[in-house]
């Protein structure tokens, strides 16, 4: 199925990439999110959230087709 | 009770529906803390001093630098120097003389953070680093206090508001701060953003002042300047977190302009820096490539304060290192990491940077 990815803040600039397309097999996000992080090993370093469709989840929760993923880095400038 | 000259002076909001006379009431009876006077701090404290917020704490323990003065919009060039905190409340006072201002203009510690919050119904965060913005979380879920944060990362900005009515906190956000390696370049950002931001900041805190509209609690705002995006996601509260005390520690790793008060650093001065530079002595420039001025001496290593980790075995640990950069910020960092993580016991910070220096060009 078609997932969309979205990077924000310092992850967008470290895996260069603001929106991706994944067609993908991973049918839970912790499954999705190891698929992305062999994508993009930089983030394996950094500290993010994840937002699936627009709601922060900690759990590994069931993804489907159109799902949006969004990983949020956490920033401090002021 | 509001006399004839405030009832003009905040005419224009007081005319509105859901503010009245008895909103304008409400917010002269508020007491607001914003931390951080810089570009969140700046717009914020603005607006909310205009507004008639009754009253203003100010806290932060910097002074203005020229540096400053692109974004953080209440300092003026004859400020630099002088105590933020002290600056902003002349400038408050002569804007809006019916508000009281308390100043605070030292740094926010665990330790004094509980105290001062029992003295405001709301603290805003406009802080600029991890281990601040995890104080103010811990202190404001103690003494039960809202928070309204907001941070930035270049042309992004994240807005919310946390620990409102027991709603989610920043911890339920981001349980605990980043991993990433110190990364201190100096991110960069465009004047406006932390206007944008801060009024996002500043509308919220009036909202809850007032007590109208739908307040951004259980929710993130990001703001994207360059595409001028603005996406929401929703924050559910991690009833696992319990706070029951202040850390002892809030030093992190990943803090923007660190400060390591637990770690000696031993430091030069601007004037030994001078004479050394013409000796064989072995200095570390952890400036990035581009940034000026150049500095040669024949001993001269350069690694941007990011590659240091990889390029460790260029710097010596035989003899005496003197670490800089521009203001003394990335090298303490760069100590830091090397001190802590690759064992050296050889190096000396320039203090405050090769901006007091004198550079032979």
């Amino acid at each position: 199925m078609n997932i969309t990815i979205l990077f924000f803040g310092m992850l967008a600039e470290e895996t260069r990439t603001s929106v991706l397309e994944l067609n993908t097999a991973s049918l839970k996000l912790r499954d999705l999110e190891n698929e992305v992080l062999n994508l993009f090993p930089v983030l394996k370093k950094l500290t993010y959230g994840i937002a699936v469709n627009e709601i922060i989840v900690q759990s590994n929760v069931k993804l489907s087709p159109g799902s949006k993923v969004a990983f949020l880095p956490p920033f401090a400038g002021g | 009770m509001l006399n004839d000259q405030e009832k003009y002076r905040y005419n224009r909001q007081l005319i509105l529906d859901n503010v009245k006379e008895a909103g304008q009431e409400r917010l002269k009876n508020s007491r607001v803390l914003v931390i951080g006077a810089g570009g969140l701090g700046c717009p914020v404290l603005l607006y909310l001093a205009g507004s008639g917020i009754g009253k203003i704490g100010i806290m932060d323990h910097d002074t203005v630098d020229e540096s400053n003065l692109h974004r953080q919009v209440l300092y003026s060039t004859e400020d630099c120097g002088k105590s933020k905190a002290r600056v902003a409340e002349k400038k408050l006072r002569a804007q809006n003389p019916f508000i009281e201002i308390e100043i605070y203009p030292y740094k926010l510690s665990a330790a004094n953070a509980r105290d001062i919050f029992k003295k405001y119904d709301l603290v805003i965060d406009g802080t600029d680093n991890f281990s601040a913005r995890y104080i103010i979380n811990d202190a404001a879920v103690l003494e039960n206090k809202p928070v309204v944060y907001g941070a930035l990362y270049k042309f992004e900005g994240q807005v919310a508001v946390f620990n409102y009515q027991n709603g989610p906190t920043y911890r339920c956000l981001f349980p605990e701060p980043p991993k990433q390696a110190p990364n201190c370049n100096e991110a960069g950002v465009l004047g406006v953003l932390p206007g944008i931001i801060g009024l996002y900041m500043a509308n919220e805190a009036l909202k809850i002042c007032l007590g109208i509209g739908t307040i951004l609690s259980g929710k993130i705002q990001i703001y994207n300047g360059l595409s001028a995006q603005l996406s929401t996601v929703q924050i559910t509260k991690n009833n696992t977190l319990k706070i029951q005390a202040m850390q002892t520690d809030y030093e992190t790793p990943g803090m923007s302009l660190c400060e390591f008060d637990n770690l000696k650093i031993q430091e030069i001065d601007s004037e030994s820096f001078n004479e050394l530079i013409n000796t064989e002595a072995t200095f570390l420039d952890v400036r990035e490539t581009w940034e000026l001025p150049k500095i040669s001496s024949r001993g001269m290593i350069e690694i941007p304060l990011d590659q240091i980790e990889n390029r460790v075995t260029e710097i010596p640990k035989d003899k005496q290192v003197i670490v800089f950069c521009k203001s003394g910020g990335r090298s303490k960092l760069a100590i830091h990491l090397l001190t802590k993580h690759f064992g050296f016991k050889n190096l000396y910070n320039l203090k405050e940077g090769i901006k007091n220096c004198q550079i032979p060009v």
